[in-house]
């Protein structure tokens, strides 16, 4: 795509460049998202495939107004999907991912383990605890364990399930800030 | 998020990659349009990968994940921020959990007092019931039943006695070690605390291979996120961190620095609410570091 295209497809988003950034983000996200959900194994480039299928043929089109131009991306993603898994089989995936993570420390690994340790730190002690409880045991011990630690916290287990999911959540965008050297000097 | 069970096995089977293409047709159109059910695929997707690293997922839905859902990049990425977090969460509950159970020598004591006193009252018995036997020689068997059985009992607080003397000893143990193999806890003191002589100073002694995590106890200072800050003894900055926020009394700061030369070193603690000044500081004193 060429600036003068990708200039026409955010004014075609908005108006106002800001929020059409922030539209063509959002737009870029569900479609690595959907790839994502679908199992392909280049969800960004599929992303960048979908969106690059959409200029040629909104110019075709004269760039006309749409309320829900995600509608539009949507289409192409299922095309350009179908295509994709025409073509990538189901098979093993890398052996090493499959394999749980080597104990030898690495200055890498001593960073991300020092990273997370502070993301739990900055947890509330609530939540600290709570993540702490649901993580304690495997295999049939979680479910005895996890149905009391709901009761203890007076929640139901999809309650404790979705608090659990929002913790994770936290921790794991802190952990990709803190990796990425915005919270470490 | 209310979704019902039956639609989150289908959300399920469509992650995995064994819905029917009809069905998963349907379900895609979701993703554009609602997000509670994008929600719903985040929950769905996260728990699988718990399974997974648990090894609670059954043979085929463990092949299913090996062979089409971990292909997308960021799905191994979050199997590898679970692995993480399990063994941090692991290894962070160990260390807690210690302090916990050495900190409690009256109870201790009170245990030992109630099995030494067990054992007296037992001897007291056990002789006075051979007093009893050798005047009246009567009801002898009665007797002699009576005695074993006190005798086992004797021998069960005996045995409890040296099984809690081990897990004492293992404890203490445990604590002079004060660490993991991947790290090592050292505990600052106050500098209003400390005498006023280089030799008072805490020394922490590096160890190649291993982080340092201070414990920085918070006295009587506000319970509210610092700004921690590492320096050399001529306050050249080292390393710092923003904002940690306080695990009960005290700041758990995992320290990223591990240039450590012998020398005296402090940590000194901002308010990152508004207070740009230092509220506190910390000395300590570096050994030369172990050989590995």
């Amino acid at each position: 795509m060429i600036p003068e295209e990708f200039d026409k497809l955010l004014f075609w988003l908005s108006p106002d460049r800001e929020t059409a950034g922030k539209k063509y983000e959002e737009i870029r996200r569900q479609l690595i998202r959907y790839f994502t959900c679908w199992g392909c194994s280049r969800p960004e480039d599929l992303a960048d495939i979908t969106i690059d299928r959409v200029v040629p043929w909104m110019e075709s089109r004269g760039w006309e107004p749409s309320t829900e131009p995600i509608r539009v991306f949507f289409g192409f993603a299922r095309n350009v999907r179908r295509e994709t898994n025409r073509k990538e089989e189901p098979g093993p995936i890398d052996s090493g991912i499959a394999q749980p993570v080597s104990t030898n420390a690495t200055p890498e690994k001593e960073q991300d383990f020092a990273c997370l340790e502070a993301c739990i730190a900055s947890l509330s002690a609530t939540e600290a605890d709570l993540i702490r409880h649901y993580y304690q045991y495997d295999q049939a011990d979680k479910i005895k364990k996890r149905r009391e630690l709901a009761k203890n916290l007076g929640i139901g287990m999809n309650a404790l399930r979705i608090q659990a999911w929002k913790i994770r959540g936290s921790l794991r965008s802190c952990l990709d800030e803190c990796v990425a050297g915005k919270h470490v000097n | 998020m209310n979704s019902s069970f039956s639609e989150e096995t289908t959300v399920r089977k469509f992650l995995l990659g064994t819905l029917p293409p009809q069905d998963c047709e349907e379900l895609e159109e979701k993703l554009f349009a609602n997000e509670e059910f994008v929600r719903l695929i985040d929950l769905v997707e996260d728990e699988i990968i718990d399974e997974y690293v648990d090894g609670s997922l059954s043979p085929e839905d463990r092949k299913a994940v090996e062979s089409y859902f971990l292909r997308p990049p960021n799905r191994q990425q979050k199997l590898k921020f679970a692995r993480m977090l399990r063994s941090q969460l692991r290894e962070n509950a160990k260390f807690q959990v210690m302090p916990a159970r050495t900190s409690s020598p009256p109870r201790r004591a009170w245990f030992y007092w109630t099995a030494a006193g067990a054992v007296a009252a037992m001897l007291v018995a056990t002789a006075s019931l051979t007093i009893y036997t050798a005047k009246l020689r009567r009801d002898v068997e009665t007797e002699s039943a009576r005695n074993r059985k006190d005798q086992d009992n004797l021998a069960q607080e005996q045995a409890l006695n040296a099984t809690l003397r081990k897990e004492a000893d293992a404890l203490r143990s445990q604590i002079n070690t004060s660490g993991s193999a991947q790290s090592s806890y050292f505990t600052l003191v106050p500098s209003s605390v400390l005498a006023m002589g280089p030799n008072d100073l805490p020394v922490f002694s590096p160890h190649p291979g291993k982080m340092l995590r201070l414990k920085i106890p918070l006295s009587d200072m506000p319970r509210q996120p610092y700004q921690v800050s590492l320096q050399a003894a001529n306050h050249k900055e080292l390393w710092s961190r923003p904002s940690v926020k306080p695990a009960g009394n005290e700041l758990i700061v995992p320290v990223q620095y591990n240039k450590w030369q012998k020398g005296d070193y402090l940590v000194v603690l901002t308010g990152t609410l508004g207070n740009p000044n230092p509220m506190a500081t910390y000395y300590f004193a570096v050994s030369n570091p172990c050989q590995p």
